[in-house]
């Protein structure tokens, strides 16, 4: 556990320096040196481990010293919260403590505490060198430093920002400083307010918190500002005073002082503030109708553009007049009057506000009744494309002819087309028998451009131009770029299938600069771009090849006309349909298929141990021409080349990495693809190092936790498509996770949707194929033994938690979660003792009785438990209480007696009860013959838990499947099937991450949680 | 007494502040704009607002 720091040094400098949980304990005081700060080279460790842009800052930091004025007890400095050691030593002192730092310069010291900004999760996992795993929290300085910088951020980005001519240590120099409206005023009031005392604990340099911020806000606003505006920024005018060529560059110093008068005006505009602007503008822009009045052959088009100001009260929003009404003294005007004091001298007011923005005004404000302003067509474009944003983010209202929102844009279009087979570059590339041939054209639009066309454009002057009736807009420096453009790529297949769906898929597509319009294909490319292929009820269908010996569903010949469309392209693919909807089927159906063709070579095939048997049965069942090798076992024998199918494990797949890589694989398969969901695992990097063609990713949860688990198993389908893991979290996993941005998540949604196919058994054609499923929760009374155990077990927590924080608080909450979960299935679990099981559990019993009926009807259950040492001791008492016999599966099993029970389970007069380990048993296995299912203890992860159903519920289930889920009651479990219950919705995207939410709770929310209501024991 | 210099420490060490807080209830109104500029000022100024918030 580390914890990281930053102190914002009186040179102006950031110190980024951290504390070392591991030598809190092993390190004496020694002299003025901090006990357990880490070495700056460490410090640089940390960062670099943070991520990649954090890494690149690490190296440009200066090892240095920190001297830290820090509270200290007992000859130690104390801990920082964050830090899971805790203290409660009395009597501290603030003394001076040496501490190792890495120092930056204002311009890394800004990127880095953007790149170290995050207001949901300050901290991180991060892989040490050797590949230790460590947490890593972010101290309250860090976390301050950043939201200061935050700040300074937005203001830069909205404008909020003034001049200032400052002298300075080094001279005179023009700065930009913070222009706060009401909201950004809060926030820095509360920042100088909530500065934490360690921020300004640099020895000899102590200020307050309002001070602290003043310094650094300024300094970065500063900065910020600059780097917005770039060096893209409008030069300024030749003769325009120097400080304004101050204010652009990175050098804000001025070559001479500035006249006084200069300062003095510019620091009035700074101080002066102005009372809340009491109506609000709008500029309304109308384009010419029809032909110039003047011309006699109505040919030529009328040139007079009109911006009209309205104007209303600014809390009345509908209110809205033509400044035109102001003068006429008409029911408008009144109307106004009452609502606004004196509406003309506001009006007059606002509008020079407005000129700032848009200087041609300020020529209108000089007529006796400004009402607004004629415009040329270059003074319309200028507006609609550059003042009326900024009006709109002054505050102003815009509004703009529709279809300038809407407007076909001058572009590329990309066209594929199939090339005959037997090409000549058809040997080169063996697993693909269909080529493209790719096609550059500009289009407006989505409409290529014929010559003619191109001609006249370019002819035209740039601007607005009327195109196909219709106002485009064309840059005649983006223009020529086109036309050169086209004439370096024009038949140059600079594409692939994979790049060209994703230009067709990314929103705002952009090649070397040009925006990118359509993308027109053929053949299986045009198929997944028109949505022909994959989730439609109307999508083409694949019939099962020859050699495929089972019979394939219609949803499943789509899939299998998806997989092999993708394959033909190069690409890989990720299917995902829900568990049970026969994913092992289609792929075979897919080998087969491409067997059958001819396609020689092995595929690979990854699964979890418990999967092994089961694909090697349905691999002989449906495609049984297919050689079939084991590589799994002790024993195993090299990859053979000469088979179709080598089936292996996770496990061996990381013992064997290198004889694995030695071979190129046709296809390599990844079953249940979320067990390599962690990047950084070992079996992810083996997994994703393979050679081969195609690859394909199973798996019926993408995404169980978080969205990056979804960039992981895409990335190993078609590795890179989808941009890096930090690229992936920017765009799409923070504002989908954090901010719940459906634009964004629709975004990706398109992304994605030609590379992964997912269909649920709730979809309507589906659905109708499975079986019902009822789902109910069953509540069962604590006994009192039980509830004299569960009450000690919350007292006991709730006593401790005042004095933890940090993951120690984290660790009771969970370890004592897990201590109230047993003590609801039977006392004898927690104490693990061998006493007797018989009428002590309330949930025993019910469960008893639920299985004796289900016997007694001629059905089959199965029952899930993440508890397999409990489960073994459940398995022989349900064996004597129900007098019949009952399967335990569990994860210490070898894979083949684990199939032999599944095989035993399936056989027609197997035993009427499955006893299953969550984990074990709870993905992958095909367990039809049951048609209940009782979920005896909660993972309260409705995925995890509905995956577990699914073993019973699934293509080739002939019986409505009952589920049951026990709940204690009056307990945290029922509390919590209650939330789950009612907030479903909020439980898949919240929930999701199992158990660790509740850790988060505040004690008193928790105390609610857990403590026992008086009718659990049901007496 | 142990709290009370447990909530020293913590005071040192956390301080009490939220990272872009949450908008206010009810919303505040439309911004004002920036401070009067001289016209002249103004108008030397527009290209750089309208760079930064376009």
């Amino acid at each position: 556990m580390y914890v990281l720091h930053a102190q914002w040094r009186v040179d102006g400098r950031l110190g980024v320096w951290a504390e070392d949980g591991g030598a809190f304990a092993r390190r004496a005081g020694e002299g003025p040196r901090h006990p357990y700060a880490c070495p700056a080279a460490e410090v640089a460790g940390l960062l670099r481990a943070v991520g990649p842009g954090a890494a690149w800052l690490a190296e440009r930091g200066d090892e240095r010293w920190l001297t830290l004025r820090l509270p200290t007890l007992g000859g130690r400095p104390t801990p920082s919260p964050d830090l899971p050691v805790g203290s409660t030593a009395r009597g501290p002192e603030l003394r001076p403590w040496r501490v190792p730092a890495l120092l930056f310069d204002l311009p890394e010291a800004a990127q880095l505490l953007g790149e170290l900004f995050d207001p949901y999760w300050p901290g991180t996992t991060v892989e040490l060198p050797g590949g230790r795993a460590a947490e890593l929290a972010y101290g309250a300085s860090l976390r301050w430093l950043t939201g200061v910088h935050d700040l300074a951020w937005r203001l830069a980005g909205r404008g909020r920002v003034l001049p200032a001519l400052v002298a300075e240590p080094g001279g005179w120099a023009a700065r930009w400083r913070p222009a706060h409206d009401p909201a950004s005023h809060r926030e820095a009031l509360a920042l100088a307010a909530g500065c934490p005392p360690v921020a300004r604990a640099e020895d000899g340099h102590e200020p307050t918190g309002s001070a602290l911020l003043d310094t650094v806000l300024e300094a970065l606003t500063d900065h910020e500002t600059r780097v917005a505006l770039g060096e893209d920024a409008p030069a300024a005018p030749g003769d325009g005073p120097a400080w304004l060529a101050a204010l652009r560059g990175p050098d804000a110093r001025l070559p001479a002082p500035p006249e006084p008068a200069e300062a003095g005006r510019l620091a009035a505009a700074a101080a002066g503030t102005e009372p809340l602007g009491r109506v609000r503008l709008a500029f309304r822009l109308a384009e010419p109708l029809g032909t110039a009045d003047d011309d006699p052959d109505a040919t030529v088009l009328d040139e007079n553009w009109r911006l009209d100001v309205l104007l209303g009260p600014v809390d009345r929003p509908s209110l809205l007049l033509p400044a035109a009404e102001l003068w006429s003294a008409g029911p408008g005007s009144a109307a106004l009057a009452r609502a606004v004091d004196d509406p003309i001298a506001a009006y007059l007011a606002e509008l020079d506000r407005a000129a700032r923005l848009l200087p041609g005004l300020r020529a209108a404000l000089h007529r006796t009744r400004p009402t607004g302003l004629d415009l040329d067509r270059a003074g319309a474009l200028a507006f609609l494309r550059d003042t009326a944003p900024a009006l709109a983010a002054a505050g102003h209202g815009v509004l703009l002819p529709a279809w300038w929102q809407r407007r076909p844009r001058l572009g590329l279009a990309a066209t594929a087309r199939t090339t005959a087979p037997g090409s000549v570059r058809r040997a080169a590339q063996a697993d693909r028998d269909a080529l493209l041939d790719f096609r550059w054209q500009l289009a407006v639009g989505e409409h290529p451009l014929t010559q003619q066309e191109l001609d006249e454009l370019a002819a035209a002057q740039a601007g607005l131009v009327r195109f196909r009736g219709r106002w485009i807009e064309v840059d005649a420096g983006q223009l020529a770029a086109a036309l050169r453009f086209l004439a370096a790529h024009r038949d140059d297949p600079q594409l692939d299938a994979a790049a060209l769906l994703r230009l067709a898929a990314t929103d705002g597509a952009v090649v070397d600069g040009l925006p990118v319009t359509a993308v027109h294909a053929d053949g299986p490319l045009g198929d997944l771009l028109a949505g022909r292929l994959g989730r439609l009820p109307g999508a083409r269908r694949t019939p099962p090849p020859p050699g495929f010996t089972g019979a394939l569903r219609p949803y499943q010949e789509r899939g299998l006309a998806w997989l092999d469309a993708l394959g033909r392209l190069g690409l890989g693919a990720v299917l995902a349909d829900d568990m049970g909807l026969g994913k092992t089927v289609q792929t075979l159906a897919l080998l087969a298929l491409e067997h059958a063709r001819g396609a020689r070579g092995p595929v690979l095939l990854v699964c979890p141990t418990s999967l092994v048997g089961n694909w090697r049965r349905e691999a002989a069942r449906f495609a049984p021409r297919l050689r079939v090798q084991l590589h799994h076992g002790p024993d195993r024998t090299a990859p053979d080349p000469a088979a179709d199918l080598v089936i292996t494990t996770y496990g061996v797949l990381q013992r064997d990495a290198a004889a694995l890589r030695a071979v190129h694989w046709r296809r390599v398969v990844a079953d249940e693809a979320q067990h390599a969901k962690n990047r950084a695992a070992r079996q992810s990097r083996a997994l994703r190092s393979l050679r081969s063609g195609p690859r394909i990713a199973l798996t019926g949860t993408p995404v169980e936790n978080r969205l990056a688990e979804l960039h992981t198993v895409l990335d190993f389908a078609n590795p890179g498509l989808f941009g890096t893991p930090e690229s992936f979290r920017e765009h799409y996993a923070v504002p989908i996770e954090q901010s719940g941005n459906r634009d964004v998540a629709a975004a990706l949604q398109r992304l994605t949707a030609p590379f992964l196919l997912r269909r649920l058994k709730s979809d309507p054609e589906i659905g109708q194929q499975l079986p019902a499923k009822q789902e109910f929760t069953v509540r069962c009374n604590l006994t009192p033994e039980q509830a004299g155990l569960y009450q000690a077990v919350v007292a006991d927590l709730l006593g401790r938690l005042g004095g933890l924080r940090g993951v120690e608080r984290k660790g009771a909450v969970l370890a004592a979660l897990g201590r109230l979960k047993q003590v609801c299935n039977h006392p004898a679990q927690l104490l693990r003792d061998q006493s007797p099981l018989g009428g002590r559990s309330g949930k025993v019993e019910r469960l008893v009785a639920l299985l004796g009926e289900a016997l007694a009807e001629g059905d089959r259950a199965l029952v899930f438990t993440q508890y397999a040492e409990f489960g073994a001791r459940l398995q022989s008492h349900l064996r004597r209480r129900l007098g019949s016999p009952v399967l335990h599966l569990h994860g210490g099993l070898a894979a083949p007696r684990r199939q032999e029970l599944v095989d035993r389970f399936q056989t027609p007069d197997g035993p009427g009860v499955f006893l299953l380990s969550l984990k074990a048993g709870g993905t992958g296995l095909n367990l039809t013959a049951a048609n209940q299912v009782v979920h005896l203890d909660r993972w309260w992860n409705p995925a995890t838990e509905d995956q577990a159903t699914d073993r019973a519920h699934r293509i080739g289930q002939q019986r409505d499947v009952q589920v049951r889920k026990l709940v204690c009651t009056g307990t945290v479990e029922e509390r919590i099937a209650e939330l789950i219950d009612t907030k479903r919705e909020l439980a898949d995207a919240v929930i999701g991450t199992g158990e660790h939410w509740l850790t988060e709770l505040p004690t008193e929310q928790l105390r609610e949680l857990l403590t026992l209501s008086a009718d659990a024991t049901g007496s | 007494m142990d709290q009370p210099i447990d909530q020293c420490l913590d005071t040192f060490w956390q301080g009490e502040f939220t990272l872009r807080p949450a908008p206010t209830d009810p919303p505040d109104p439309p911004d004002p704009d920036l401070p009067d500029l001289a016209p002249d000022l103004a108008e030397l100024l527009a290209p750089l607002y309208r760079h930064l918030t376009a």
